[in-house]
């Protein structure tokens, strides 16, 4: 082949080239098929370069960078034609007609903690940042743990206060998880501080607002020097962290066996922020005008209860405390009806999100 | 307890109101209940006569009176059933204003005008019984304003007094507690002289000082007994006591204005003259003033004649020695005794009085002679008659001297309170018969013992408590104590169970929560042996006799009732105790049904809550728990394993029993169709009822940590092959023997498919598995996969599984 042969090619795969409509091409494959033609292993081009070392070395020199420039004129032709296509395909994707964005979305299948665990929980939570272990005990107890050891002496008035369910032996149901605190302190010496959640049963007859099981959290903190003050301290920040830094809390007198000086220890009214009225004008039912409700019970443990686990009252001081869970986990949601959290119905169970722990923050 | 203000008030010179009073009492520890306003709060309401009486045209229930205030006649409308012509009766009139912000007008009562109300007792706020219409007395004149001619206004507030304080269960006891803690004079108390008449021909005889350490008695003589003057009637009306007669009545007065309980015999009745304060002698019984007879042991005290009881001591007279308006010699007595003996008797005879629950919680030992005195004084006036000095036996122990400081009681609260003002707390404190002394040599100190009538205080934590109270609890700071460690944290079985329960509702298990108590029979369906079983000696009711053995019982009600609720798509667990068989144990179980989501637009999204999938959220909730999945044994050796419980629950074709250490800790399968059935499960819901339950008591505390295993750098191949077995091998075989195949460099192996069917022979079924290959060391190459297929398919080849062609 000789030089004008050869040019004579050249120009003729330039005119093709040119007759080529690029915006006419509208998918990939044909782009694809297009450069094949020309750049494929035995593209009309690539033999044509191929077939340049049959020339002389002048006319290589000459003819070359021409054709080198026509090749790399025409994959950039390509590629900008490609991006064009790619540009395109998007386009009509993303014009098309949309997914129905209101269709139900599939939730994961996940389940929940039941209210009162979650109550539970955060209570638990709250106390362990300030240092409480989570301590158990069994839901059978004897006379001795759940009464004599925290001064409740057999034929004491005091015990009406607990309405007991008896069992075989002279077994009975725990009616308070105190005696979590006594097995506690028989098994340790002091500092301790400790809280002792779960169930509890009280012989009472079921209504809206009576359960015959229910659940407490209680805690204990035995050291030297714990006073009343430190009592008040615990409980505050405890019900804050619980219930918002703006709530009120007050102290009262009453009396527990187990505790001296012992007290009642009420928050400000949650719906009424403590002002006895509601937001309509009215009077604020759930607090009866007064603008707190009671929500636990507390006190410095009697002296008689570190004698029956063998602390030295003289020596060691503590205080102790109990709240309802059930009582909380109503006023939380303002569930009206205890049994509520005893049907088990899953429209109920499902309602409950994770309680947020927001004194993180 | 029922406070009457105006009552309050002879004993303690006040003016608030009984709101403050109550804020007052509250800021103390004794919590007011209610406030109830009692007397003649209304205006425009006379006397009234009734001239004539017709039944209303239009309302059978209802008269039409005509009424005569004396001056006027008005028509009135009205509907009790009690009128008689001729009776007075209050007239409330137009524009009067009743108790609870009624205001009386004009209207028409079923087309009858009427202008004004004849009034009950109620609705005049003088009484809380509804008998009717109140009838005045005949002779009281005709117009007069009602307001001023009945009775006395108060405020009744119901205080809440606890256990610890028994001294505070009566008017003066209130007054005097107010007294001295928020340093109010109380009125001078006088205690009548009564002339001496000279000592009975009566004599006590106390068996146990321990059981009666104080009794004194009194004989009155020619009294006559009758109705009491109105003023006592309404007093004890209002703190709800009827009045029987004026001697019963004066004792009652006296327990609600001092606290002291009393008792009157008629000494007529009474064998002999000399009272015998005993325990009863087996076999003794007494009908007492509640018309019951008691039958009497020798737990039991009582006040016996020289023949029988005469009185439970403490809690209730006898029927036949009671004062009655025949009576004319009474026998009085006024006692203190035992509060545990009493209780003991309240608890064994199930009966309670006023007088007994003072008792049971402590009565002043120097309260009996005093309160003696007051009420013979007061019987007299009332009855006549005249009474003997008193016989008596006492036998008072002194409240113990508490030792301490003011800096000691600071340091116990955590308080700053001014010594002075602690000092002060002590001085009026042991004020009214107690004492307080400083301590020679020691600064500061001081020794104090409580009046007689403060049984509670015992301790220097009770005289914190007593400064706290009044010096207020609102008063000590807050403080924090100091951060403690090591760090909080749960362990054990209770970390456990968190963790457990953690992972089953992250597998879409809601929680549940039932009672531990249920019914004999469910748990009999669970194959339960009732003698193992924990049984309650006082249930509520039928449904709630037994502890529960298993939770299961209380799940499959929560699964009926959401069936009978409309949902039928759920997994819920539930942890808590079961008792069986002398133990507590800790159990986990769980029911699943229906579909997850039970309804979805894209079919193919909705999976089945089927055993697989139970099973599969089982095997990963107790990963790291070392157990093992075998089927259910069908005939264990140990009849008493611990799954006995509640095996009869489970499908015995359709479950597995989870091992730790060879021993079953759980189990997880298919409703039992018989159990189902008796539970009341539809047959649709029954044929994907999932249950299962672990004793989490027999598992080792906590999972082992995972362990990490580096992966290889190189690339994997993945082969999928079939092959045809016999139909009842199990996959685990066929597991076993790729296994025994001992090819080094297969990764995983996962089942694709199982297909029984077209081209496959009968009793035989296809599995297509993918194995996945690769080494550590070098990517692998194709012929080395080909090798090791060729390996495990030869080992496959002796379970009688062959390649599919």
């Amino acid at each position: 082949m000789n030089s004008s042969d050869w040019e004579e090619d050249l120009e003729r795969v330039v005119c093709e080239v040119s007759a080529e409509n690029f915006s006419a091409i509208l998918n990939a494959e044909d782009l694809e098929r297009l450069r094949i033609r020309f750049l494929g292993r035995k593209g009309l081009l690539t033999e044509l370069l191929k077939s340049i070392k049959d020339l002389s070395i002048e006319e290589r020199k000459l003819l070359a960078p021409k054709a080198q420039k026509i090749k790399s004129q025409l994959e950039s032709q390509i590629d900008a034609r490609m991006a064009e296509i790619e540009k395109l395909r998007f386009e009509k994707d993303l014009n098309s007609q949309g997914l129905d964005l209101s269709l139900p979305p599939l939730s994961p299948l996940r389940g929940r903690f039941h209210p009162l665990t979650q109550t539970q929980n955060q209570m638990a939570h709250i106390l362990g940042l300030m240092g409480f272990s989570w301590a158990e005990g069994p839901l059978i107890e004897d006379d001795e743990h759940n009464f004599t050891a925290l001064n409740i002496p057999e034929h004491h008035s005091a015990r009406d206060m607990l309405d007991t369910f008896y069992v075989e032996d002279s077994k009975l149901m725990r009616t308070h998880t105190s005696p979590v605190q006594i097995r506690a302190m028989r098994q340790k010496q002091p500092p301790l501080r400790i809280i002792s959640p779960g169930r509890v049963f009280r012989h009472e007859a079921i209504d809206a607002t009576h359960s015959a099981v229910f659940h407490q959290v209680e805690g204990l903190y035995v050291d030297k020097n714990v006073t009343f003050a430190d009592l008040k301290g615990t409980l505050e920040e405890f019900l804050k962290a619980l219930f918002g830094p703006e709530i009120k809390v007050r102290f009262r007198p009453s009396y527990f066996p187990f505790t001296e000086p012992s007290a009642e220890v009420d928050l400000s009214c949650l719906f009424c922020s403590g002002t006895g009225t509601g937001r309509d004008g009215r009077p604020c039912g759930i607090c009866k005008k007064t603008g707190f409700i009671e929500i636990l019970g507390a006190g410095m443990v009697h002296p008689n209860v570190f004698k029956a686990v063998g602390y030295d009252p003289e020596i060691w001081s503590g205080f102790a405390f109990g709240i309802g869970v059930e009582r909380i986990a109503m006023l939380k949601w303002q569930i009206k009806d205890i049994r509520d959290f005893y049907q088990n119905d899953v429209r109920f169970l499902s309602q409950f999100k994770d309680a947020e722990l927001a004194f993180f923050a | 307890m029922k406070i009457s203000l105006s009552w309050l008030k002879e004993h303690l010179e006040f003016n608030f109101s009984a709101e403050d009073l109550a804020e007052k009492l509250g800021n103390l520890g004794f919590e007011v209940e209610s406030i109830e306003r009692k007397g003649p709060y209304f205006k425009g309401v006379v006397s009234a006569q009734i001239l004539q009486i017709e039944k209303h045209p239009n309302a059978d229930r209802l008269s039409v009176c005509q009424v005569t205030d004396g001056s006027d006649k008005f028509t009135i409308v009205c509907g009790a059933q009690n009128i008689a012509v001729g009776q007075k009766v209050p007239l409330a009139k137009v524009g009067a204003d009743l108790p609870g912000g009624m205001k009386i007008s004009r209207s028409k009562i079923r087309g009858v005008e009427s202008s004004g109300m004849i009034c009950s007792g109620k609705e005049l706020g003088l009484g809380s019984e509804n008998g009717g219409i109140l009838v005045l007395d005949s002779k009281l004149d005709l117009g007069k304003d009602m307001s001023l001619a009945l009775g006395e206004k108060t405020e009744i507030l119901d205080v809440a007094i606890l256990p610890n304080r028994p001294d505070c269960l009566s008017h003066l006891g209130l007054a005097r507690e107010l007294s001295w803690s928020l340093n109010i004079p109380l009125k001078p108390f006088k205690i009548p002289e009564l002339a001496s008449q000279g000592l009975p021909d009566w004599k006590i005889s106390v068996a146990s000082k321990e059981d009666c350490p104080v009794y004194v008695g009194r004989v009155f003589e020619n009294l006559s007994v009758g109705p009491s003057p109105s003023w006592l009637v309404d007093r004890l009306g209002s703190v709800g006591i009827k009045s029987i007669n004026n001697v019963v009545d004066v004792t009652n007065y006296i327990l609600m204005d001092l606290g002291q309980p009393l008792h009157v015999f008629d000494a007529d009745v009474l064998e002999g003259t000399e009272i015998f304060i005993r325990r009863a002698c087996a076999g003794e019984s007494l009908v007492a003033l509640d018309d019951k007879k008691y039958d009497l042991n020798s737990d039991v005290l009582v006040i016996a004649d020289k023949n029988s009881p005469q009185a439970i001591a403490g809690v209730m007279g006898g029927l036949s020695s009671a004062v009655l308006s025949k009576t004319k010699r009474v026998f009085l007595e006024s006692a203190s005794f035992n509060a545990a003996l009493i209780r003991r008797t309240t608890q064994a005879l199930r009966l309670k009085s006023e007088s007994s629950y003072r008792f049971e919680r402590g009565t002043d030992p120097e309260l009996p002679e005093i309160a003696s005195l007051k009420a013979a004084e007061l019987i007299l006036s009332l009855a006549g008659g005249k009474v003997s000095d008193a016989v008596s036996q006492k036998n008072i122990k002194r409240n113990p001297a508490i030792v301490t400081s003011a800096f000691q009681i600071n340091q116990a609260l955590g308080s700053d309170f001014k010594p002075a003002d602690i000092e002060d707390v002590f001085l009026r404190l042991s004020g009214n018969g107690g004492s307080l002394e400083r301590k020679e040599g020691k600064d500061g100190f001081f020794s104090l013992a409580a009046p007689s009538y403060r049984l509670d205080i015992e301790s220097r934590a009770d005289l914190a408590e007593e400064v706290a109270r009044v010096l207020g609890y609102q008063k000590i700071p807050v403080h924090y104590p100091k951060i403690s460690f090591p760090p909080a944290r749960k362990t054990g079985s209770a970390a456990r169970v968190d963790l457990l329960s953690r992972r089953l509702k992250e597998t879409g298990f809601f929680e549940a929560y039932n009672y531990d108590f249920i019914s004999l029979a469910d748990f009999e369906l669970c194959g339960a042996k009732t003698a193992k079983g924990v049984r309650l000696k006082n249930p509520l009711s039928e449904d709630m006799t037994i502890l529960r053995p298993t939770l299961l019982t209380g799940l499959l009600r929560n699964a009926q009732y959401n069936f009978n609720h409309g949902n039928f798509s759920f997994r819920l667990f539930e942890k808590g105790a079961g008792f069986y068989d002398g133990r507590e144990n800790q159990l986990l179980s769980g029911i699943a049904v229906g579909k997850f989501p039970e309804i979805y637009w894209k079919k193919e999204r909705s999976a089945e809550n089927d055993f697989y999938g139970v099973l599969g959220a089982l095997v990963d909730s107790f990963s790291g728990f070392e157990l093992d999945c075998f089927p259910l044994d069908p005939d264990p050796e140990d009849p008493d394993l611990d799954s006995s419980r509640i095996r009869a629950l489970f499908h015995p074709k359709k479950t597995v029993e989870f091992r730790f250490k060879g021993k079953v800790v759980g189990l997880c399968g298919l409703l039992h169709p018989q159990s189902a059935a008796r539970w009341d499960i539809s047959p649709q819901q029954r044929e994907g009822v999932f249950i299962f339950e672990f004793n989490l008591s027999l598992l080792k505390k906590l999972p082992s940590p995972a362990s990490f295993k580096p992966l290889s750098e190189f690339p994997a191949a993945w082969r999928d092959i079939s092959v045809v077995l016999a139909e009842e091998i199990p996959y685990s075989s066929v597991l076993r023997a790729i296994q025994e195949s001992a090819v080094s460099g297969l990764k995983r192996v996962e089942l694709v498919d199982i297909f029984s069917g077209e081209n496959i022979e009968k009793g035989f079924k296809s599995l297509t598995l993918r194995m996945t290959f690769s080494l550590n060391d070098r990517t692998i190459t194709d012929k080395e996969v080909e090798t090791f297929l060729a390996k495990i398919l030869e080992s496959l080849k002796k379970i009688g599984a062959a390649l599919r062609s």
